[in-house]
């Protein structure tokens, strides 16, 4: 590639983003049906997890399977904060986020020293056991029941002010991580995540790099499992379960990994799907499972690389 | 006399020692990949180590740069014992290294990848990609906006060099830059290190199995055999070297 078409293909990409965030403003105008405006409301809070699901599988190139179980600490932690405590809101899940970072710094002290699959498997089980504990420790958390979380916005009528309390929400983080991932700090965890020896040599301390993406990303995915439990007003093992992980890793997969805009097209690409498919029952994650399947054997690079390959450049078409 | 002194004296001045090697050992089980070795690199020289393969030159690089633990002996760069730090903090105190088997950030761009080299000597992002520019132009890498991933082996290795030279080291190891490399880029390698060493203000270890580049660049070699040292001179003295010869050039006048 030239560098006239790299310049072609940034400021294409851009009017394309632009394009896509002002629909979205405009959608509940266009939508007009307080059903739809819920499932893309919904589909934001995903579009969140994916996105930082995808710093570490993306950018660092750490699979963390603790993803789902930091958001729920975080809803867990806003909802009984405010209900044994009587805090503002805006301050439980403040305490929500905090409580899921000092995590995230707990579990990548002991685990991201350790390779590959290692940390994985780290993740995984920590995330079990906590999933666990919730459910057992009922006099605390009402178990499989789940617990009653106050309303964001208190008692009205519509999901309008949600939905647009979400994008904006989601337009921070993916500001914020645009800003980061093209720092120098961001260039460090690149670096780190192609090749940590190589990251090593050259002055970068590979660990603390490791440790911060990872902070980073379950502080954000903490805050939005918090905001998830005062948006449907529940808050239950569900948030952790198996599930939910798979459905943010297919969103990212499917998106485009290593790329901001994948994600966030994955994520309302797969919620849209899933509710459209929600007659078939469990059946759907069957499709949602082949969706995965195709993306990794045709489309290598997600949505995200097949439109910008193919679409905003015009390549083999 | 006292011009004489004075002479010595500056002369002095420049053999100040970069990188001191001390009783340095390293054990794999049984195998003494790297035995009771002992070397210097003065300030400014190259100094060429050979030796056949599987004498330890890479171990020895691995726990120069702190990639290993010895169990025994120091290693002092620049007065100061840097034994089993981690090899952040030794390029972060000015000892880069490269790879033989290269380590590529197979999803940056040339000038990313060397950037990040440039950052932790650099006061911001575009600090250090002032830095980078500068090294593409001096290692002539023709795009800069490529990613890594689709670059040919030769210019894997200059990306390579090049995002260690940009930690701005006062000394570089260089682990065997020309395995896997043809004659005549062999050749383009020997000039690009003699430009490198016009540019730049620091000394060189050329680690290589290959004799011809290191016998052309180095002003001193040494030859390791079996994780020790057998021998140490100028090219001339080692090619001579009758031990080497048994050890080494031996080995490749027999193929």
């Amino acid at each position: 590639m030239d560098i006239d078409v790299r310049a072609l293909l940034s400021r294409r990409i851009n009017i394309a983003i632009i394009a896509g965030a002002v629909l979205l403003l405009l959608l509940p105008l266009i939508l007009r049906h307080e059903y739809w405006i819920y499932v893309f409301t919904i589909g934001y809070y995903y579009a969140i997890l994916a996105l930082t699901w995808n710093i570490m599988a993306g950018y660092l190139r750490r699979v963390s399977f603790a993803h789902m179980a930091l958001a729920a600490i975080g809803a867990y932690t806003s909802t009984l904060t405010i209900i044994n405590f009587k805090i503002p809101l805006v301050l439980g899940m403040f305490l929500g986020m905090v409580v899921g970072a000092l995590s995230s710094l707990f579990i990548g002290y002991l685990s991201l020293r350790l390779r590959g699959v290692y940390f994985t498997l780290s993740t995984l089980a920590f995330a079990e056991i906590f999933r666990i504990v919730v459910t057992v420790e009922y006099q605390y958390t009402r178990g499989s029941l789940g617990l009653e979380a106050p309303k964001l916005l208190g008692n009205i009528l519509t999901y309008v002010p949600y939905y647009y309390v979400a994008l904006a929400f989601l337009g921070a983080v993916t500001i914020l991580t645009h800003l980061m991932l093209n720092s120098g700090l961001g260039l460090r965890v690149k670096a780190v995540g192609d090749s940590e020896e190589a990251a090593e040599a050259l002055g970068i301390n590979s660990a603390r790099i490791k440790v911060f993406t990872f902070l980073y990303s379950s502080a954000i995915a903490s805050l939005a499992g918090a905001f998830y439990g005062h948006l449907i007003g529940l808050v239950s093992p569900e948030i952790c379960g198996f599930e939910q992980l798979a459905l943010v890793i297919a969103m990212s997969v499917v998106g485009g990994l290593g790329t901001i805009p994948g994600p966030i097209i994955g994520a309302l690409l797969i919620e849209l799907l899933a509710e459209y498919l929600r007659g078939f029952g469990i059946y759907r994650y069957l499709i949602l499972a082949a969706l995965i399947i195709v993306t990794i054997r045709f489309f290598r690079q997600g949505i995200f690389g097949w439109v910008k390959k193919r679409v905003l450049l015009g390549v083999g078409m | 006399m006292g011009q004489e002194e004075g002479f010595i004296g500056c002369w002095d001045v420049s053999r100040e020692k970069v990188l001191e090697i001390q009783d340095l050992s390293k054990h794999f089980g049984g195998v003494k990949a790297v035995d009771n070795f002992s070397m210097e690199v003065f300030n400014g020289e190259i100094v060429g180590l050979i030796g056949p393969n599987g004498a330890g030159k890479t171990t020895l690089i691995n726990v120069v740069t702190g990639f290993l633990t010895p169990d025994k002996g120091r290693v002092v760069f620049l007065g100061e014992d840097v034994t089993g730090l981690p090899p952040h903090k030794i390029n972060s105190r000015g000892m880069a290294r490269t790879f033989q088997l290269i380590k590529p950030f197979a999803n940056l761009r040339v000038l990313d990848a060397i950037a990040v080299g440039a950052l932790s000597k650099s006061r911001g992002k575009k600090e250090a990609y002032e830095k980078a520019t500068e090294i593409v132009r001096l290692l002539g890498l023709k795009d800069p906006y490529r990613v890594c991933s689709t670059l040919t082996i030769v210019e894997e290795k200059l990306v390579e060099l090049g995002r260690a030279l940009a930690t701005r080291p006062k000394l570089l190891l260089i682990d065997e830059l020309a395995a896997g490399l043809r004659p005549h880029e062999i050749v383009d390698m020997r000039k690009i290190i003699t430009a490198i060493r016009k540019e730049y203000d620091m000394s060189m270890v050329v680690v290589e199995h290959v004799m011809p580049l290191v016998m052309g660049i180095s002003d001193r070699v040494v030859v390791m055999s079996s994780g020790a040292k057998i021998a140490e001179g100028t090219p001339e003295e080692i090619a001579k070297d009758p031990k080497v010869i048994a050890a080494y050039l031996g080995e490749r006048r027999r193929v």
